[in-house]
């Protein structure tokens, strides 16, 4: 009935979806077909409306952007230290409006510049957006005027206001775009438009007016200022029809392919409900996880939720695998497949082991195979177990190999996002094959315990020894050796442990199906514990592969790659130059940074790679150089054997020196006009070392490599070469092998057969894995890189951060099971022992949180402390290096250009500039200003600090595309005036930030892990002390309740529970001894009333006796003529009245003195049965049973049993007048057998219910009334409990309690 | 001194100007002479570049899957060039190529010689209704004695 119910509740709501959604796919599909007719129909009217909507949005988001500005310059025309006369030569009142200027801009691409009426700027923050603004500003109105100009690579906006008192004008600009394609880690990318193209949904670019012109399929938005002159213009690429056809299909059929998938889910629920309603469990079963994996496939047809979500979740340049036909083709769809399959396979385990549907099947097994049969099925299912086990193992190796995710990253507490689902993934993976290899042991279990009769010792001897025997036949079979045989085993063993726990539970009558969250925390933490460790063995294998990767990369004689983007970067100069330029503009180059245009429109530039291009003239003249990232001599010893080889042939050299790894690349090329004339030439150079643009970034070996190989952070990993068994070079410090490379490991590389041979080694003390590979170019060339070996903290600490994600994990499942438990309106009472638990919990814990949160800060600052203090020193030491150099302002004007500042930063290795006034005077990386990488203008803060303020030492973060530098500031002094500031960029040490992280976290919070652990367990264990004192009582208490007064408390301890407890046993035992009073009392009671009732009963027939015999002989004395019938009369009476006081004594000989019993193991159902058998011929009454199957049996005398239930079926038959219904039902409760026996009688009256288990207590003319009170005793004696309950009307319920 | 120092280093960069500018001649390789078993090699390396060419034209994966090396590099559009395992290479090229109809496409330049041959080409395709290009470089490497394709970068 109860499912019935719930079908109707959940069927019909499903049912409807499912009509609903199929009707709306059928829309659907029909209006996809009109799409491309309907708009084509309204096609003009479509364009008009998407240009009108593009002038709109695009209107408005310049308009929204020059509103922002329009309102930071209103705000800071307010500022009265802005409104005053600026004087340059009135330093305080400079300063100050230095000052305020800072306050003003709300990020770092932001500018803002006090600006004279000619144009000159007094005070600044930000970078130079023109050295002369003078044509730009608008003298004639106060209103706040705007306009668009461009600086070097990007293109700004700027709006400006004449302030009214002192008609100086407040400009700020922000950047819009960037005009090349040039690399982000030169220049930042900026993009206005591309916000634009995803609002507008096609592509838009941004020019200043005429300097473009629209090609075929482009329209252009022009817009103007309020003086009605065009500042920009808006290049929108027109959507086709057949584009906008596109686009709506495409939405049409995502519409559908929802509707599909939710038609799916609906149509599959009510299947799987009407299957249920049935109650037909094994089809039940069946059918959930087939409709499951059916939902799986149809939405990965359907390519729902991925279309839904998208993201960094679904993309295969996360995670992609080939496995179970596209289920994980990415992430996200890994973790729906893995979540279906847990829950499938937690169904499957919940069904067959906790709802016991397995022992059917074992015996149907066992009785169709025999005994030999039986132990070849457990073999194969022992095989089939370690081919699962393999396929785990196969899935775990591709989550590793095949995707991008860094799982291992030292500085963080916590894994990222990415690491942390395939974490869960690995864990979830784990509980299903736990789940299902647990219920094929468990039915092979089953199956031997059945052919062996029974005898569990011997089936488990045999079980054990199949599944010995199967495993090296499976060894033998596996060719792929994926996995070592003892993980396989130890699996197995787990897997046998689990089953036999299982077993044992059942035996012993706990009822699993409310443990069964128990057994899920188990099976998760198990799963765990064999997952982690395969895990981080593939992680060590992936980084062994990106090794020898690494090893491949350096022995090869040249890039391909490199040298094609050198080669085309000469094509594409060569062939911009002609069609853009002419031989004049040669005379101009230096000016127009024509080196840097050539360079910054070519792959090179956009590659990102250190570079430099160099334009000759016709005469073989250097004019104009772009160099980023190489030093002066790098450059000229490529270029010197460049030019002795061929035109257009690249040349590959190899490193520059004795640490420094990474090839360059050079080639030239002549430019020739269309007639052929040559023009002039180019040259092209190019480093392999990526990362580095100033001296002073180390040039950490393998940055170059990205990020493949994971904790370069925490430890040195070191690249070597040898030569005829000699070291030639290496990156190592701390790892700096020996010269000579030993004999055994060249002969060991002689005899390997794979390319790389890994060995562990002991470099300088340290431990190390070292991998050794052979150029098979050049059999002399060995290359081998050392990685320092982690103590085990670093790998502990990888095991906790992946232990968390086993908790949340465990958290969820708790908050699933809140949940439910909460909707059953059953919500879980915290106990003493949980809420105790908690409280340890949230003690360690906060300290840890806090611990964490401040660490990182303390870690940065003492880092970057460190490396200002170090950056003081060197800004120091050239200073006075400069300063003995210069003895007047002269020198330092003629002096001081950018071949002294290469010279000297060459000698001290450290890059730097000098500015004079606001303006850059010289610099070692000169070309980085020329071309506006670098701003040429002082930093506004750090002038006013430095020259108006007199400050020695100033910091300031600067940035150079992506990468963030700090840069700091000195004033250079001559004759006690200041006359220009140094500058000596470092790098952010990010790396030494996160190194020292990493070591805080792999040491303190191991540590913490550890003591955290402990206090967990000595909270558990406290908490469990505390508690059981009160679990005793608790159960002593329900024992009272009970009726059970023969209990004592023991409880050792002297504290309040102590107390409690002695309290406890004191008021039993008084409890004790009136109840036994009361029972003393009682049965005097009993004894008097049935010395009542036996005087009574034995009265009644005496009497008539006495009077018969009296009759007689007055009858003989009067001799009457009828004393001989009187005779008769008589002696028959006192016979019969004889008999009765017969019976009267038989049967209180029965309750006086029961019979020995005789105790057998009794099927109780057969009982019944035998005694519903006797009554079944009564008229108008009929019997149902519901007996429990299997059929439950108990330790009993089966008569005096038999004879219970004869009387308790009697008593219900005599409370039934005319028809009615008798009830018989048993069930297993635990170690309870309960059996009911309900009548739909009269009932017994309230006021006599208690009343009915006295001996001699009748409501029946006939009969001893001692029926049930020796049914109550028979129960007793079997140390069961009998109780009634009853409704006047209604009928009455008999309950028997037997212990099984 | 100083001053002298500076003409030294001035004198130096001088000699990193060109002295002579030849004729444009035939380019030349830096790889050495063609041989019997090079022409073997240049043979399957073409045949390689065939079966990728046909691949993108069709803007399908299929055709050259199996000639994807253990750990590809690749680089699509602005992205960063990164490595990816051979099924991971496959997913995200066939992610590229769905929803991209093929209009033309063939390798303009191979260089089939050396250790590391490379082929590039125009790819021109239509998305949502706009023809768009894109340049496709890849790269093939020795492995096992047969070429791989290492590096797959689109620009």
């Amino acid at each position: 009935m109860g499912m019935t119910n719930d079908y109707v509740r959940y069927a019909r709501p499903a049912l409807w979806g499912f009509f609903i959604c199929i009707a709306i796919t059928a829309v659907l599909i029909v209006a996809r077909f009109f799409i491309p007719t309907f708009i084509s129909y309204h096609w003009d009217g479509e364009r008009y409306t998407q240009r009108t909507r593009a002038e709109q949005v695009i209107r408005e988001a310049f308009q929204t952007r020059i509103e922002k500005l329009t309102e930071i310059v209103e705000r800071a025309s307010r500022d009265t230290s802005l409104s005053t006369s600026i004087n340059p030569n009135d330093i305080p009142v400079t300063l100050k409006a230095f000052q305020s200027l800072n306050f003003y801009t709300l990020n770092d691409d932001q500018t803002i510049d006090l600006v004279d009426s000619q144009g000159n700027v007094l005070a600044w923050n930000g970078t130079s957006i023109s050295s002369l603004y003078k044509r730009e500003l608008d003298q004639n109105s106060p209103e706040p005027f705007v306009y668009v100009t461009q600086n070097g690579l990007r293109i700004y906006l700027t709006v400006g206001k004449r302030l009214a008192y002192n008609r100086l004008f407040l400009l700020v600009s922000e950047p819009l775009e960037v005009n090349s394609p040039i690399s982000n880690r030169f220049v930042q990318k900026v993009s206005f438009c591309s916000e634009l193209s995803r609002t507008l949904g096609t592509q838009v670019t941004f020019r200043l007016p005429q300097t473009y012109v629209a090609h075929q399929g482009e329209y252009s938005i022009p817009v103007v200022n309020r003086a009605n002159k065009t500042i920009a213009e808006f290049f929108i690429a027109e959507t086709t029809l057949e584009g906008e056809t596109s686009s709506k299909t495409d939405l049409c059929m995502m519409l559908i392919a929802l509707c599909l998938a939710c038609g799916c889910l609906f149509f599959v629920s009510t299947i799987t409900l009407w299957i249920a309603k049935k109650n037909h469990r094994w089809m039940t079963t069946t059918v959930l996880i087939l409709s499951l994996w059916f939902v799986r496939f149809v939405w990965r047809e359907l390519n729902i939720p991925a279309t839904l979500i998208g993201g960094w979740l679904f993309n295969p340049n996360l995670y992609a695998s080939p496995f179970i036909l596209g289920l994980s083709s990415s992430l996200g769809e890994l973790i729906i497949t893995i979540i279906t399959a847990a829950a499938s396979a937690w169904f499957f385990f919940t069904r067959n082991i906790l709802v016991n549907e397995t022992k059917g099947i074992a015996a149907r097994i066992g009785s169709s195979f025999g005994r030999i049969g039986s132990i070849i099925f457990v073999c194969i299912i022992s095989m089939l177990i370690l081919w699962l086990f393999r396929g785990f193992s196969e899935a775990v190796r591709s989550f590793v190999f095949d995707s991008t995710i860094r799982y291992s990253n030292p500085s963080e507490i916590l894994p990222d996002g990415a690491a942390a689902l395939m974490y869960f993934n690995s864990i979830m993976l784990g509980v299903s094959l736990l789940c299902i290899s647990t219920v094929l042991i468990y039915v092979g279990r089953k199956l031997l315990f059945i052919q062996y009769s029974s005898a569990e010792n011997r089936s488990r001897i045999i079980f054990v020894s199949s599944i010995i025997i199967s495993i090296p036949i499976f060894a033998l079979l596996d060719r792929t050796q994926i996995i070592p045989l003892l993980r396989s085993v130890l699996f197995i063993t787990i897997c046998i442990v689990f089953a036999e726990f299982i077993i044992y539970w059942k035996n012993a009558g706990f009822n699993l199906i409310s443990r069964r969250w128990k057994l899920a925390v188990w099976i998760v933490v198990s799963s765990f514990i064999f997952g982690a460790s395969l895990l981080h063995q593939e992680l060590q294998q992936r980084e062994r592969k990106e090794v020898e990767a690494v090893a491949n990369e350096f022995l090869r004689s040249s890039d391909s790659w490199l040298t094609y983007i050198v080669q085309d970067g000469l094509r594409s100069s060569a062939e911009s130059f002609t069609v853009n330029f002419n031989s004049y503009s040669f005379s101009t180059a230096k000016e127009d940074n024509l080196a840097f245009v050539l360079w910054a429109k070519s792959l090179i530039g956009k590659e990102g790679y250190n570079s430099a291009l160099i334009l000759y003239n016709q005469q073989g003249n250097e004019v104009d150089r772009f160099v980023v990232g190489m030093n002066k001599q790098e450059q000229q010893n490529i270029l010197i054997k460049v030019f002795a080889g061929e035109e257009e042939a690249v040349h590959v050299f190899d490193r520059t020196g004795p640490k420094i790894l990474g090839k360059q690349y050079g080639a030239w090329t002549t430019v020739r006009d269309s007639s052929g004339q040559l023009l002039g030439s180019i040259a092209i150079l190019l480093s392999e070392r990526q990362k580095t643009i100033f001296h002073e970034e180390e040039t950490e070996p393998l940055r170059q490599y990205g990020d493949r190989l994971e904790n370069d952070a925490i430890r040195e990993i070191a690249v070597h070469e040898y030569i005829n068994d000699s070291l030639v070079f290496s990156t190592g410090r701390k790892l700096y092998p020996e010269r000579i490379l030993s004999a055994t490991m060249d002969g060991e590389l002689q005899r390997t057969t794979n390319s790389a041979l890994w060995e562990n080694i002991i470099i300088n003390g340290y431990e190390t894995e070292t991998m050794f590979m052979r150029d098979v170019n050049s059999p002399k060339r060995i290359a081998a890189i050392s990685l320092e070996d982690l103590d085990f903290r670093w790998d502990m600490f990888e095991y906790l951060k992946e232990f968390f994600i086993c908790l949340v994990v465990l958290a969820v499942i708790g908050i699933f099971i809140c949940i439910r438990k909460s909707i059953q309106k059953d919500i879980p009472a915290l106990g003493f022992r949980g809420k105790l638990l908690i409280g340890f919990t949230c003690i360690t814990l906060v300290p840890l949180v806090v611990l964490s949160y401040y660490n990182k800060q303390l870690v940065e600052e003492r880092v970057q402390k460190q490396g200002e203090i170090e950056l003081y020193s060197e800004l120091v030491r050239l200073q006075d290096r400069i300063s003995a150099y210069v003895s007047d302002e002269e020198d330092f004007v003629k002096g001081i250009d950018d071949d002294f500042c290469e010279a000297l930063a060459a000698e001290y290795g450290v890059d730097f500039s000098i500015y004079r006034g606001a303006s850059i005077q010289a610099s070692s990386r000169s070309e980085l200003y020329r071309t506006s990488l670098l701003d040429g203008r002082l930093n506004g803060k750090v002038f006013a600090s430095t020259i108006l303020d007199g400050k020695t030492h100033v910091l300031a973060k600067e940035k150079i595309g992506s990468v963030a530098y700090v840069v700091g500031y000195t004033p250079l002094s001559v004759n006690e005036s200041v006359v220009g500031v140094l500058a000596i960029p470092t790098l952010n040490r990010q790396k030494e930030i996160e190194a020292e992280l990493a070591q805080q976290n792999a040491f303190v919070f191991g540590v913490y892990a550890i003591i955290f652990g402990i206090a967990l367990v000595g909270g558990g264990l406290l908490a469990l002390r505390f508690a059981r004192p009160l679990q005793k009582l608790t159960q002593a208490v329900e024992n009272v309740a009970e009726g059970n007064l023969d209990i004592n408390v023991s409880v050792k301890s002297h504290d309040e529970i102590g107390t409690l407890a002695k309290s406890f046993n004191d008021m039993i035992s008084k409890l004790r001894s009136s109840r036994e009073e009361l029972a003393k009392h009682e049965r005097e009671n009993a004894w008097r009333e049935m010395a009542k009732q036996v005087a009574h009963e034995i009265r009644n027939p005496l009497t008539p006796i006495k009077l018969s015999i009296q009759h007689l002989r007055q009858a003989f004395k009067d001799k009457a003529p009828e004393r001989e019938e009187i005779l008769q009369r008589v002696t028959q009476t006192v016979i019969d009245q004889i008999e009765t006081l017969s019976r009267i004594a038989t049967e209180f000989s029965h309750f006086a003195k029961m019979p020995e019993r005789k105790y057998e193991r009794v099927d109780i159902d057969n009982l019944l049965k035998e005694a519903i058998n006797l009554f079944r011929e009564v008229q108008g009454v009929s019997f149902i049973d519901q007996l429990a199957s299997p059929t439950i049996k108990v330790i009993a005398d089966s008569d005096q049993l038999r004879g219970v239930f004869i009387n308790i079926i009697r008593n219900a038959i005599q409370a039934i007048e005319k028809a009615g219904t008798i009830t018989i039902s048993t069930i297993k409760e635990g170690r309870v057998c309960l059996i009911t026996i309900s009548d739909t009688g009269l009932g017994i009256p309230e006021e006599i219910r208690s009343k009915i288990f006295e001996p001699n207590f009748s409501t029946k003319s006939e009969g001893m009334g001692i029926g049930l009170a020796i049914a109550r005793r028979v129960i007793e004696d079997h140390g069961g409990k009998i109780t009634c309950q009853s409704e006047r009307g209604k009928g009455t319920t008999f309950e028997i309690r037997l212990p099984v | 001194m100083k001053r002298m120092f500076v003409i030294l280093l001035l004198f130096y960069s001088s000699e990193a100007q060109v002295r002579q500018i030849s004729d444009v001649s035939q380019k030349k390789e830096i790889v050495g002479t063609p041989s019997t078993n090079l022409d073997q090699q240049h043979s399957k390396v073409l045949a390689v570049f065939k079966n990728i060419e046909y691949g993108i034209r069709m803007c399908t994966v299929e055709e050259f899957e199996g000639e994807l090396c253990a750990m590809v590099s690749i680089a699509i559009g602005s992205g960063e060039r990164r490595y990816f395992s051979m099924n991971q290479a496959v997913s995200v090229l066939s992610g590229y190529f769905s929803g991209r109809r093929p209009i033309s496409f063939e390798f303009s330049r191979i260089h089939e010689k050396g250790a590391a041959p490379y082929a590039t080409g125009r790819l021109v395709y239509i998305q949502k209704g706009n023809q768009e290009s894109v340049q496709v470089y890849v790269s093939l490497t020795r492995q096992d004695s047969r070429w791989v394709i290492n590096q797959f970068n689109i620009y």
